[in-house]
């Protein structure tokens, strides 16, 4: 329990010493120069989410607002572009803080052009926040494709909700 | 189908026993031009004769009988018909003690008959195969000493002749296929399998830490890569042979489509220049090397024949997604597909045939371009959405995942559109496969 607690605690200090850096856009790995294993990593950066999370509150969800797009389209509607609006207005209000944009899709297209497709999704929200301030060094994109459907069911209603961008605030 | 279309070609025979594990018994072979057309054409129907076996070797020649028979329900044109459904008798083993007729009156092609000797271990076993019509022996083989764990080797490699005499082609019982099975809505893991449904392995564990997906086998069957999603980034999985996968860290989030040339080398899409991705060449250190593709839309999913000459690829420069074909030597690139949306290609190894999907409404379909011809044709048909074709090493057969049983399983094909037969990979949806030869 006690050995739980250093943990943690080490890990917000972690955390809290990284806020108020620009983060690097891509995630550390193997091969950064860590003897760490990539599962181990990604332990550690999930936690540290987590705990991020729970120290924003409401702002984290607000953060978290998906946006949805066409089929095979990566343009950001009105509605997508207020959304974002919003996110960078939260994002100046906590400088420390970083964002995760997740880009997927439905399940209609194929893979492979899907992980293409979802990354494309999540830069044209990136370049919609950088346009308006943020820097890009806050922001780093990762595409699921048509990997994790929110509804698996095979429709139209189904396919548009799974067409979307999800984001995370992180450290 | 016709009986005489079936099989062209006078065979001169000669029966040799040999040792399991080197050469075996070789019959001199003439050329046979077997090729069964359409999905809507009759299988080709083969009995296999009760075995000949002392009582000693019953459980063996059972065993063996079964494997054989397994292994034969995987070929999509072959129906096995029990043998007590025709009144021929089958005195013995050889042509001479086969009385063949009634077998062709009752439409049978091909018989399989085996005969265990007593010797070493379980015994050794000849096994024959017979054309009912001209009551040719096709194929004879010999297998000395054999013991329990052989057995499902011996039924391979009698399998994999009789499919290099009926087709010409017998890498089906000599490869492997590489999956993606998921156990939970944000876990996938990388599987592997024969064709036939056994050496169902997992090779990779990352939980819910990460989603393995799109396995590519390499030319000589002893690595696979594969793309890993992470919270943060995609990473780039090789596993080579055993053990836990490296994980390399590329300079860039998106790292699609991972494939093997035939030196051993990686391709990948990669987003070096922000949404975009292009298809690059990896060095040994996985680091980038030349874009071999590289334009202001998606390029992905790039496919090697065996020359490493042809690459098949994926680009949405006009708008959808379309196939196109990149001449390594001279870096021309052609459009294959000219309307909808098309994805996954897999180019067969000579090169001749470019599998891939099309969507029609809400379903991918399995179609197939003959590149001598500029013609394509759709090979897969039916309920559900069929995806990821990938041909056999030997260019004959396609596996591709489809949901037309409900749950999304692999399913194998051939170049000609027989009716598709479910590979078995277990509990829970399987997809993505992509098919090995075994390592030499």
């Amino acid at each position: 329990m006690i050995q739980k607690k250093i943990l943690l605690l080490a890990l917000v200090v972690m955390m809290l010493s990284l806020t108020g850096f620009g983060c690097a856009k891509k995630a550390a790995g193997p091969g950064d120069g860590t003897d760490a294993s990539w599962e181990e990593q990604e332990r550690q950066r999930l936690e540290q989410e987590r705990l991020l999370r729970e120290k924003m509150g409401q702002a984290s969800n607000e953060l978290a607002q998906m946006i949805h797009f066409g089929f095979d389209s990566s343009e950001l509607s009105a509605e997508a572009r207020q959304i974002l609006t919003r996110k960078s207005q939260i994002m100046n209000e906590y400088s420390g803080i970083n964002l995760v944009i997740e880009g997927n899709c439905d399940q209609r297209g194929t893979a492979e052009y899907n992980l293409a497709l979802g990354e494309r999704r999540a830069q044209a929200a990136a370049t919609y926040l950088s346009n308006l301030g943020i820097p890009a060094a806050r922001i780093s994109t990762v595409s699921y494709g048509k990997e994790r459907p929110l509804n698996p069911a095979n429709n139209e209603a189904a396919w548009a909700e799974n067409r979307r961008d999800e984001f995370r605030a992180t450290y | 189908m016709s009986k005489k279309s079936l099989f062209t070609a006078f065979l001169f025979l000669s029966f040799l026993i040999a040792q399991l594990g080197g050469a075996t018994g070789a019959f001199a072979q003439g050329a046979l031009t077997v090729n069964i057309h359409g999905p809507g054409q009759s299988k080709m129907n083969i009995v296999l004769a009760r075995p000949f076996a002392a009582q000693a070797q019953a459980d063996a020649a059972v065993k063996l009988q079964d494997l054989i028979s397994k292994n034969l329900a995987f070929m999509p044109f072959l129906n096995i018909v029990p043998q007590s459904n025709v009144l021929g008798q089958v005195a013995g083993p050889a042509a001479e003690q086969i009385d063949f007729k009634p077998f062709l009156m009752s439409k049978i092609d091909v018989m399989v008959t085996a005969n265990w000797t007593p010797g070493g271990n379980l015994g050794n076993v000849e096994l024959r195969a017979f054309e009912v019509y001209s009551r040719q022996l096709l194929v004879g083989k010999g297998y000395d000493s054999v013991t329990e764990a052989q057995l499902p080797e011996v039924a391979d490699r009698f399998c994999m002749e009789l499919m290099l005499k009926l087709t010409g082609q017998g890498g089906f019982f000599n490869s492997q296929l590489a999956f993606v099975k998921s156990s939970g809505p944000k876990n996938s893991e990388i599987w592997t399998v024969r064709p036939m449904g056994r050496g169902l392995t997992k090779i990779t564990e990352y939980g819910d830490l990460g989603m393995a997906v799109s396995p590519d086998w390499s030319f000589d069957g002893r690595r696979i890569c594969f793309t890993l999603i992470g919270s943060r980034s995609h990473y780039l999985g090789v596993w080579s042979g055993g053990g836990k996968p490296k994980v390399y860290t590329l300079p860039c989030t998106s790292v699609v489509s991972p494939k093997f040339l035939p030196s051993g080398q990686i391709a990948a899409s990669l987003n070096l220049q922000g949404g975009k991705t292009d298809i690059y060449l990896l060095d040994s250190n996985m680091k980038p090397g030349r874009a071999l593709v590289k334009s202001s839309s998606i390029d992905v999913s790039p496919s090697f024949d065996k020359s490493g000459n042809l690459m098949a690829y994926v680009s949405d420069q006009t708008g959808s997604p379309n196939i196109y074909l990149l001449n390594m030597s001279t870096g021309a690139s052609q459009r294959i597909t000219k309307f909808g949306y098309n994805t996954n290609p897999s180019i067969s190894p000579d090169g001749a045939f470019i599998a891939f999907t099309r969507q029609f409404g809400g379903a991918q379909k399995v179609m197939l371009y003959e590149m001598a011809t500029g013609q394509e044709r759709q090979i897969t048909s039916g309920g559900g959405t069929d995806e990821n074709p990938s041909f056999s090493p030997d260019g004959y057969f396609i596996a591709f995942s489809s949901t037309r049983g409900g749950e999304k399983k692999i399913y194998i094909t051939t170049i000609h559109g027989a009716a598709p037969v479910m590979v078995p990979t277990g509990n829970g949806p399987a997809r993505m496969p992509s098919w090995g030869a075994l390592p030499q």
